[in-house]
């Protein structure tokens, strides 16, 4: 694995996948997390095109960490929320910097959760915590199987709890390994992070 | 791990040796560089290639390419990212009319360059808005794309017409002055545009890598193609279209380009920092 990675020694990395009923959601899992949360967070939710969006607004409106949209070779720093721009797919540079690219739509979606989770597996591997949410449709779970097959760590919503229940659904009929948990759940196991 | 098949998906993924590997190939057999390219797009780009051919390793995607009449050019084919669309990001297009075009409008010819054309849609849609500006007739634009065969598809002017009504959407956002249907025929499922869009566009296979023009262009596009390359290849890249351009002549980038690591950005004035518009100083 390369040695030259030129940022902080990031520990962990939180990849967070989702669709509709998303943004109330992350309201819910950030409740409760302080500034300086010791690892990037990475959003990847499903929005549309050609629209001013005002969602780094809105989720900035419910945390303490800092929320912006992910760069084009901007490097991952902890404490911070990284959410995928529109219409691009979001993938992890062997230096730990965003890279985007135009490339098919997948899943009807791009960004594509499938894409982002692949492309993080494959460079964070056994670091990498993904999470599948609330969710109208099937992407994310090909790309949770592959945070797998690298020996990285798969949380999903409890269906019966999320708003939309396909997503995590099919997350966990591909990767039945992967952890099941509710909000509250996942929130009080992000405040165990800190040191 | 050097490779990792999963029985639950037919999906493969190739580590960093069977890339490293691939690109020494295509750099032997082909003198064709990759190394400056984006490592993940490189990577996801591979992999769908093999998982398209049903090809298990970069050993035997070389050994597929070598038996092929045209091993480079299919390589080619299918690596470059032909996905595309007319009038992406709306906004764009509708700033170059309300800001660029004015400024174009004083020249008795005006050169463009549409960098990374892929199929012509952009460069279709770039024609469109000239011709509602009454520039194209004085417009000599060079669609260029390092594949051939997806430059064949662009000259032969045949678009699916399942992508009409996004187009139309997109037209409109930009503030088009009439109609997208105004400017194609339909035959079957596919639309042609209207020959007189491409008289003025001259498709060209052409390298970005490679510094071929010297202060002849007014207006560059090339959006969405440097995120595929590393910065040090966005240098050269920029190198090149600052000395294609003639002083003062207009730069426009993707939605999430910039000429942030460009090492001489003080060469260039930013005109729009949401368009991502710069302009050569003199």
């Amino acid at each position: 694995m390369a040695s030259t990675r030129s940022t902080e020694n990031l520990n962990k990395i939180i990849i967070i996948g989702t669709s509709a009923g998303g943004i109330h959601t992350l309201k819910a899992l950030f409740q409760g997390l302080k500034k300086k949360f010791p690892c990037p967070i990475v959003i990847v939710i499903h929005r549309l095109k050609n629209v001013k969006s005002h969602l780094v607004d809105v989720l900035q409106n419910f945390t303490k960490l800092k929320v912006k949209e992910a760069e084009e070779k901007e490097s991952l720093k902890s404490g911070h929320v990284y959410v995928a721009p529109a219409n691009y797919h979001l993938l992890l540079e062997e230096d730990f910097s965003f890279s985007l690219c135009v490339d098919d739509v997948i899943n009807f979606s791009r960004p594509s959760i499938d894409v982002s989770f692949a492309s993080f597996a494959q460079v964070v591997q056994n670091n990498l915590l993904a999470i599948i949410l609330t969710g109208a449709n099937a992407d994310g779970s090909q790309g949770l199987n592959m945070v797998c097959d690298f020996d990285g760590e798969a949380w999903v919503q409890d269906p019966e709890e999320a708003y939309v229940a396909a997503m995590p659904r099919e997350a966990l009929k591909l990767v039945p390994q992967a952890t099941i948990m509710t909000i509250p759940e996942m929130s009080a196991k992000l405040r165990e992070f800190y040191v | 791990m050097a490779l990792n098949t999963n029985s639950n998906s037919e999906k493969l993924y190739i580590s960093i040796e069977q890339k490293e590997y691939l690109l020494d190939f295509l750099l032997n057999q082909y003198q064709l560089d990759l190394n400056e390219y984006s490592e993940a797009s490189v990577r996801r780009r591979i992999t769908k290639m093999m998982n398209d051919l049903n090809l298990k390793s970069t050993e035997q995607l070389a050994n597929y390419l070598q038996n092929r009449p045209n091993g480079k050019n299919e390589f080619l084919q299918k690596f470059t990212v032909n996905v595309t669309e007319m009038f992406r990001d709306p906004s764009f297009f509708e700033f170059l009319k309300s800001d660029i075009f004015p400024k174009l409008n004083k020249l008795e010819t005006i050169n463009i360059w549409s960098a990374g054309c892929s199929s012509g849609e952009e460069t279709i849609s770039l024609a469109i808005f000239l011709h509602e500006a009454e520039l194209l007739h004085k417009c000599n634009i060079i669609g260029s794309d390092i594949s051939r065969s997806i430059l064949k598809k662009a000259k032969a002017n045949v678009y699916p017409g399942r992508n009409v009504q996004g187009y139309s959407k997109a037209y409109e956002q930009a503030n088009g002055l009439s109609k997208l249907d105004d400017y194609f025929v339909s035959s079957g499922d596919n639309i042609s545009f209207e020959p007189f869009l491409l008289e003025k566009i001259n498709y060209q296979p052409i390298n970005l890598m490679n510094g071929i023009f010297y202060r002849h262009f007014d207006l560059i596009l090339c959006r969405n193609v440097l995120i595929y390359f590393q910065a040090s290849l966005q240098n050269k890249v920029l190198d090149n279209f600052y000395r294609a351009l003639k002083p003062e002549g207009y730069l426009g980038l993707g939605s999430k380009e910039s000429i942030l690591f460009y090492q001489k950005r003080e060469n260039f004035q930013e005109i729009n920092g949401e368009h991502k518009v710069y302009r050569k100083f003199k």
